[in-house]
């Protein structure tokens, strides 16, 4: 079975860096950008799921969320919001995201989480 | 009583006075007669003796003699009673404090009273008899004074506190409260004008210094009546309400709040208890733009027999401390905001290393790793502790609410927290208990921040009981530590912001005092009681209870969003 990729869409490096770190030491295939077109732009070689910044520099990411999910092609992605907040569920919600992470995050905790929205999707 | 009885004396005196002169009048005409006829008669008869002429006339001078000598001595009576009149009210004159002067018509001075002299330095040679313009070198010639004498007092016989101000070459400007009365005195009603000149210069002085004093401070002053009307205001209340001062006095307090049953019940309260302080008000601006806060402190005021007059109430624009305020919170929002990205990155590097160290069996890496997971962890909640505090402060704060099993909820709590500390043995008593909505995080933050206070503030001790107890309308939950305990006197305070309990010498406590002010506003956000018991010595325990199914107040600005704070 291949590795399940997933995508990480933050403009901080620190937290893209770490949770590459994470993710690769879990097994999966990691993509990074820190550039909300290229994550709307998404056409070939589509990730099994996103880690989504509500905020990235000059994107929001509610909207880069909602365009997504109502985009065939990129709908049935689970997508998880990364926020500062938890009081930003709502927002996440609203969105369309599948679910919400926020900082300061367990590794274990982020784990659980993108494997059960994967196992859902299968 | 005295004067009374002296007064009768000279009414009485005065009667006798009358009878005397007449009973002189009587008798003087009498004898005035018969000494003509005496004198005739010594002219028609030639045949009288000489001697018999002689011995009559010797008659008629002793009779004479006598009758002058009682007529003088009337008349000495008549100067004695003249005398305690003039007495009696020179002694009147003199018992008012206040400078009096008795003039005639002509508005010369007949006498004058010790307190006049000594305020006006004149003497008394240099004044009975004078005109009054003639006094001091002519310095009472004063054109008012002459206006007042001349022109108003004849025609309504009286002056009622006039004020006169004349600078006097010897004793400097004064201000003179003048009050004046034609008084009819005697019996040919000779005219007295009796004039009172209060010197009030210094009350002038005095009020002018009071007025300057309240017109100096910046903070809104008002004096309110007893019926919510405004009396008096200084200058910073026109500025800061924009409506001029005879437009403001004699209108309602209330008129110019935001809030005017506020106002209204904040005099009341100050009628009641005699003052308030810091009561919060925003004033508003005629514009109908500009809004103040304020904090005011009000007192009655009341008069010398303790009859309550007015309010007097200042105000403290507190607009721009809020402002600093709110920029602070602001402040503090962003840095925590900020400090989260690289603590959750420090966090995860830690957990990255702890896996792969133990994937290659490096137990004490493991062990360090997980230390250094925990102490990130206090960073952590340090945190988001500074984040809640702002929210409450700026009314952000969120709920998700749901229901959930109480205990259950206390069992996950108490076993993370048995996982922070080796030194306590966390028990638990707990009662059954039902669901309960509110929000299950909130609350037990709430839980963990007392069991965690517990472990801080029982350092020497070791046992921490937990406790849940359920009635009809609430479940109640306790955490009874044995340590440092909390003094009475401080136990109202320990729900503050920035509160923190200090210990004995030896045990200093770290902490932002920001936990139990949380915790308390999670509390009361759900409707609930919280609240600390302790005798000060021997520990102290920290309830909260909660009423079964009341959802979350929904008092404060309920925005969905909790604007996530841009990166750069």
């Amino acid at each position: 079975m291949s590795k399940k990729t997933i995508m990480i869409a933050d403009n901080d490096p620190g937290i893209v860096d770490v949770l590459t770190l994470m993710l690769e030491d879990a097994g999966y295939e990691v993509e990074t950008t820190d550039d909300g077109q290229t994550v709307k732009d998404i056409e070939e070689h589509l990730p099994d799921l996103i880690l989504l910044d509500i905020w990235m520099a000059g994107f929001d990411g509610r909207d880069i969320c909602k365009y997504l999910k109502s985009q065939k092609l990129t709908k049935h992605i689970p997508i998880i919001m990364i926020s500062a907040n938890k009081d930003a569920e709502e927002i996440a919600k609203e969105a369309g995201a599948d679910d919400l992470l926020a900082k300061p995050f367990e590794m274990s905790n982020l784990l659980t989480i993108i494997e059960k929205h994967l196992k859902q999707n299968e | 009583m005295k004067g009374q009885h002296s007064k009768k004396a000279i009414i009485s005196a005065t009667g006798n006075l009358r009878k005397a002169i007449n009973a002189q009048a009587d008798k003087g005409i009498a004898p005035l007669v018969s000494q003509k006829t005496i004198i005739t008669q010594s002219d028609e008869s030639s045949h009288t003796s000489r001697q018999e002429k002689i011995i009559k006339l010797k008659e008629a001078v002793t009779l004479t003699q006598e009758y002058t000598n009682e007529i003088i001595s009337e008349l000495n009576v008549i100067n004695e009673e003249v005398t305690i009149t003039r007495d009696y009210a020179d002694a009147i004159i003199q018992t008012v404090r206040g400078p009096l002067l008795v003039l005639n018509k002509d508005l010369r001075i007949i006498s004058a009273n010790e307190a006049f002299y000594n305020a006006f330095k004149v003497a008394p040679n240099d004044t009975e008899n004078r005109l009054l313009y003639d006094l001091g070198n002519r310095q009472w010639n004063i054109p008012k004074l002459r206006i007042l004498l001349e022109e108003i007092l004849p025609e309504k016989n009286t002056i009622e506190d006039f004020v006169v101000e004349h600078d006097f070459k010897d004793i400097g400007q004064k201000t003179m409260l003048l009050n004046a009365q034609t008084l009819q005195q005697g019996p040919d009603k000779t005219s007295l004008i009796l004039l009172a000149i209060e010197d009030i210069t210094e009350k002038k002085r005095s009020s002018m210094y009071t007025r300057s004093l309240i017109e100096a401070s910046l903070d809104p002053l008002v004096t309110i009546s007893p019926d919510g009307k405004i009396t008096d205001v200084n200058e910073a209340t026109i500025k800061v309400s924009g409506i001029v001062r005879q437009q403001l006095i004699g209108t309602d307090f209330s008129n110019y709040f935001t809030e005017p049953d506020k106002a209204s019940e904040g005099y009341q309260q100050v009628f009641k208890k005699g003052f308030v302080t810091d009561y919060p008000l925003t004033i508003r601006h005629a514009d109908g733009k500009r809004l103040t806060d304020v904090l005011y402190n009000a007192s009655v005021y009341k008069d010398d027999k303790g009859n309550v007059l007015g309010i007097f109430a200042a105000a403290r624009d507190i607009t721009q401390r809020k402002q600093l305020e709110q920029q602070k919170d602001e402040f503090i929002a962003i840095a925590s905001h900020e400090l989260k990205t690289p603590v959750t990155s420090i966090k995860g590097y830690t957990q990255v290393l702890q896996n792969r160290f133990k994937k290659e069996g490096n137990i004490k890496a493991v062990e360090l790793l997980a230390r250094m997971d925990g102490q990130l962890s206090k960073l952590t909640s340090l945190i988001a502790d500074l984040l809640d505090a702002t929210k409450i402060e700026g009314g952000k704060l969120q709920f998700h609410e749901g229901y959930f099993d109480f205990n259950e909820l206390v069992i996950d709590i108490v076993g993370e927290m048995q996982q922070t500390t080796t030194k306590h043995t966390l028990i638990k008593k707990l009662a059954p208990t039902k669901t309960v909505y509110g929000d299950r995080d909130r609350i037990g933050q709430v839980i963990t921040n007392f069991i965690s206070n517990a472990i801080k503030y029982s350092p020497h001790t070791k046992k921490i009981v937990t406790t849940t107890l359920e009635d009809k309308d609430s479940v109640t939950l306790s955490v009874q530590d044995f340590g440092v305990g909390i003094p009475k006197e401080k136990q109202a305070m320990v729900f503050d912001r920035f509160f923190r309990v200090s210990g004995l010498k030896e045990d200093t406590f770290a902490g932002l005092g920001l936990g139990l002010y949380i915790a308390g506003e999670i509390v009361k956000r759900h409707s609930g009681r919280i609240w600390v018991e302790s005798d000060g010595e021997k520990g102290s325990t920290f309830c909260f209870s909660l009423p079964i199914k009341k959802g979350i107040r929904k008092n404060q600005t309920n925005t969905l969003v909790e604007e996530e704070i841009k990166h750069e």
